[in-house]
């Protein structure tokens, strides 16, 4: 069931009525009603995914109950390992199987042993990735002890399956989810508000923007015929802001459902092209998936200590694997690759500087036109990672590279020829209007600002004409209806 | 207190929601389809004093004329054919109507009963014929009736979910009735201005059927459509306008005389009255009428509802002074005609307007001007009102190849001078000369 669905709707209203209709007292009730919910969401693209989430759930369930119970640290980790390696297989199998298989074949076709290898019709279950790593998340937890293992599995189950964050994430933490699943709430106006307000500016930034940027770059990165370089620079502009509304957009839905349900979901995005660094951008893109990789990944992998080399290796090993966390394909390889490298640079850059100037780096310090270079830069070399991300392959992004190189004509950008591709010029007015009003938002977040206080603050009648303008502004404006094709959210097929 | 509180935050929430609730509803106003609410409006207005619908597809839309039926026979009539309906549309569309209007005889063209299941009117066509009427749980069933794709149902239930696309065709217009002009020339009806022959087709003997063991969608919904009229003591007819129709067409006329009879229903197929020539009366091969066909359809329908052909009547009522308004409309419809003629500048279309009998025209052809073959074949479709000669060069200071004096035949008023010109001296085609 697609958030942005006619049936989502339906559904969420539905079930905020019945869980806050079941009393409070009778939260074990609560909790399997959201289990059968979070599992009927879940079902809504494939009746049969509920089993292999099913699956992930008891094997890591039961691992951690073994894990509590075993003594012996070696046994401990057999068990963990063991574990893992379940859950890991499943997302390795489906997710992975043809891309192994597919460099299988290039290989044993350069040694001149093989024409061909069999490749599987496998079908990638939604949010694989997310409900994996959730649930491996939460057993590493239990072999350190950071986390207790939970005794009761419906709790548990919810944990994994809590349907806001089922299918993108945010990828949650045992330690602040788990805990969140009592369900012994009451309705909170102010909770309801609060979450009502993101998930509106989650719509905003996913039917408007998002969508409406979608229909440009799908147009040119589709396209068959080698186009201008400049159109390709365009379209990897508007890509770098489609999928940031696209899956910041999913986060805020999600994490405002979650909260009119009486769960605090963590932050996902915090204004990230206001960072002046790639290192800066991380910290605030897909928060949860980058400190998941810097807990169980970067940190296991010994981090920054052991000198400069080796943590420039581990940081290259986290950011490639998280680019095949993303996709099973060598340009998500390069785009992770990239994402390290930019930083290993970064990291290089400041060494050198600071072994001049003698002083630490201090991002507070740093004047208004220096940060905005940095923000620039750091734009630029995101944007420019991004053609390997939205490319259709490895091949696609260099070709897309020679044209940007070698064939730019900077007049293909202007109108009317720009107007060719899916969007029109009212579109684009439209868009470029609603990413200057989402920056302003930003600009606020980046400050430290709640953009939500802005309008909480108003008085009462103005607050009510605003909530009203702003559904009907989205309703008017939005990428929806029988007339497209309800846009899936990007990091769904992660 | 916290009473107080929880029913201000309460009203808070139904405050946001019926605003925006206006606010829908406001831009659902402006941003419409257009072609839905301007055919049916008229008919949703119209007091109770419409006798007779004509309910049926693009051949029914094309091919029914209530103006000339009002003049001519002082038959009050609507035309509720959509384009591309099957009869399980239209039976739908029809059934809906009879919340704001019941008349007294319905006559429903059977064309179309063959299509199959699977071939589903086109979402865009139709809004057309259910856009008007308000959300109400009988269009919910008419809406799940025909289309099973939920998405398609919610668009249809709730057409801003589609028509918001339009937003950047908004303009202050858009949100005032004075915004929307009429798209159907008079009560629905809509002249096809347009001329081709038939591809011919061989004749299937009558006995000659669809399946009716098993019968397609439409067929099946002809027995709905005589049991509705009958619940609400509406008279129900069948019909089939006359064209040279493809062998399963005809399958569909055989198969709806037989359903005629077995339900003791009137069924009139206008093939039989010998009224079509398909050398002047085809608007294209083998389906829709042009205006010559359409008003000797029309005058047929016309015949035999006012001479109670098989018990079928419908009143007279000119002259009547609570009918009054049904001239006014006429008026306008001549007023709408004339205006059309005299801003035509395509000379085929211009002849097949002058088909109505209340136009004349008289051509002039200077510089050896002689009608081509085609010309020829169109001027055949007006003999009844216009006259040719060869004009004086000397009076032809513009130097066009063809001169046409269109007048009213009432009046005798001159409406509009058109000078033709050759687009060269081998080519028959005529264009307007835009400096006259």
């Amino acid at each position: 069931m697609l958030f942005n669905s006619g049936l989502f709707l339906l559904f969420f209203p539905a079930v905020v009525l019945l869980y806050y209709i079941i009393p409070a007292k009778h939260s074990a009730a609560r909790r399997i009603f959201l289990l059968i919910a979070s599992y009927y969401f879940y079902m809504c693209w494939n009746a049969r995914y509920g089993l292999l989430l099913l699956g992930a759930t008891a094997v890591t369930y039961g691992a951690a109950r073994l894990l509590s119970s075993a003594e012996s640290p070696r046994k401990k980790k057999q068990i963990m390992i063991a574990g893992l390696c379940m859950v890991f297989a499943a997302l390795a199998y489906f997710k992975y199987t043809n891309f192994l298989l597919e460099n299988v074949e290039r290989l044993l076709q350069a040694l001149h042993l093989t024409e061909s290898v069999p490749r599987y019709d496998i079908l990638l279950p939604v949010g694989i990735s997310f409900f994996t790593f959730q649930a491996a998340g939460y057993l590493i937890d239990v072999y350190r002890g950071q986390t207790a293992a939970e005794k009761s599995f419906v709790r548990y189950a919810l944990f994994v399956s809590f349907f806001p964050q089922l299918v993108a994430g945010p990828i949650e933490r045992s330690g602040n989810l788990l805990r969140q699943l009592d369900c012994r709430n009451h309705f909170d106006y102010d909770r309801f508000r609060s979450g009502i307000l993101m998930m509106l500016q989650g719509y905003f930034m996913k039917i408007v923007i998002a969508d409406r940027a979608a229909v440009f770059v799908d147009a040119v990165f589709n396209s068959p015929d080698n186009l201008a370089g400049s159109l390709y620079i365009a379209a990897v502009t508007a890509f770098t802001f489609q999928i940031y509304c696209d899956f910041c957009g999913y986060s805020l839905i999600a994490i405002g459902a979650a909260r009119i349900l009486g769960v605090d979901l963590m932050q996902n995005f915090n204004a990230p092209y206001h960072g002046t660094s790639v290192r800066d951008y991380w910290r605030r893109w897909h928060i949860s998936l980058s400190t998941w990789f810097r807990d169980y990944v970067y940190i296991p992998l010994g981090g920054s200590r052991g000198g400069k080399v080796k943590y420039y290796r581990n940081l290259m090993i986290t950011f490639l694997l998280s680019g095949l966390w993303h996709g099973a394909s060598w340009n998500y390889v390069v785009w992770g690759g990239l994402n390290g490298l930019y930083q290993v640079l970064e990291g290089l850059w400041d060494s050198a500087f600071h072994k001049k100037a003698g002083q630490k780096p201090d991002p507070a310090g740093i004047g208004t036109g220096r940060k905005a270079l940095g923000t620039l830069r750091t734009f630029l070399a995101i944007d420019f990672a991004f053609i390997f991300f939205r490319a259709r392959g490895l091949r696609d992004a260099l070709r897309i590279l020679r044209q940007i190189l070698f064939s730019t004509q900077w007049t293909a950008i202007s109108a009317p020829g720009l107007y060719s591709y899916g969007l029109s010029a009212p579109d684009w007015t439209l868009l470029l209007l609603s990413l200057a009003v989402l920056m302003a938002l930003d600009s606020l977040l980046n400050r430290g600002k709640n953009p939500a206080d802005m309008i909480l603050n108003k008085p009462l009648p103005v607050r009510i004409v605003l909530y009203a303008l702003s559904i009907t502004l989205i309703l008017l404006f939005g990428i929806w209806g029988n007339a497209y094709d309800a846009h899936s959210f990007i990091y769904f097929q992660f | 207190m916290k009473m107080n509180s929880k029913l201000k935050k309460f009203l808070c929430v139904l405050a946001v929601i019926a605003l925006t609730a206006v606010n829908l509803a406001v831009l659902s106003y402006a941003l419409r389809d257009e072609y839905a609410y301007t055919k049916y409006k008229p008919f949703m207005e119209q007091n109770e004093d419409i006798d007779v619908v004509f309910i049926g597809s693009s051949r029914v839309v094309n091919g029914v004329n209530p103006m000339q039926l009002w003049h001519e026979y002082g038959i009050t009539s609507y035309n509720f054919g959509n384009s591309a309906f099957g009869i399980e549309n239209s039976y739908w569309s029809f059934r809906l109507s009879l919340r704001h209007h019941v008349p007294k005889i319905a006559v429903l063209d059977v064309f179309g009963a063959s299509r199959p299941e699977t071939d589903k009117l086109p979402l865009g066509l139709a809004h057309n014929g259910l856009d008007i009427y308000p959300l109400s749980t009988e269009k919910v069933r008419a809406v799940r009736a025909i289309y099973a794709d939920p998405a398609d149902q919610l668009e249809l239930l709730f057409p801003f979910s589609v028509f918001h696309n339009r937003w950047s065709e908004l303009t202050l217009a858009s949100f005032l009735p004075s915004g929307k002009p009429p798209v159907t020339d008079a009560n629905g009806f809509e002249f096809y201005y347009a001329y081709d022959r038939s591809v011919p087709q061989p004749v299937i003997a009558e006995s000659e059927t669809l399946d009716l063991q098993n019968p397609p969608l439409g067929l099946r919904y002809i027995p709905e459509f005589i049991e509705l009229c009958r619940a609400y003591g509406i008279t129900p007819v069948l019909m089939f306008l006359p064209h040279e129709v493809e062998p399963e067409r005809q399958r569909e006329a055989n198969s709806a005389r037989l359903i005629a009879e077995e339900q003791g229903v009137v069924y009139w197929d206008l093939r039989e009255d010998g009224i079509f020539n398909d050398e002047t009366d085809s608007a294209d091969p083998n389906t829709h009428l042009n205006p010559i066909g359409a008003a000797k359809v029309t005058r047929a329908l016309g015949e035999k509802l006012s001479a109670g052909t098989d018990g079928i009547q419908a009143a007279d009522h000119r002259g009547d002074p609570s009918y009054s308004r049904w001239d006014s409309l006429y008026d306008q419809y001549r007023q709408n005609l004339t205006q059309a003629i005299q801003t035509e500048d395509s000379y085929e279309r211009l002849l097949l307007r002058l088909s109505d009998e209340t136009y004349g025209a008289y051509f002039q052809t200077f510089n050896g001007y002689e009608p081509g073959p085609e010309e020829q074949a169109l001027l055949k479709m007006i003999p009844h009102n216009y006259g040719m000669e060869a004009g004086d060069e000397s009076d032809n200071p513009e130097n066009c190849d063809l001169r046409i004096y269109v007048y009213d035949t009432r009046t005798s008023e001159e409406l509009k001078v058109f000078s033709f010109v050759r687009m060269s001296s081998e080519d028959t085609n005529l264009l307007l000369d835009e400096t006259k």
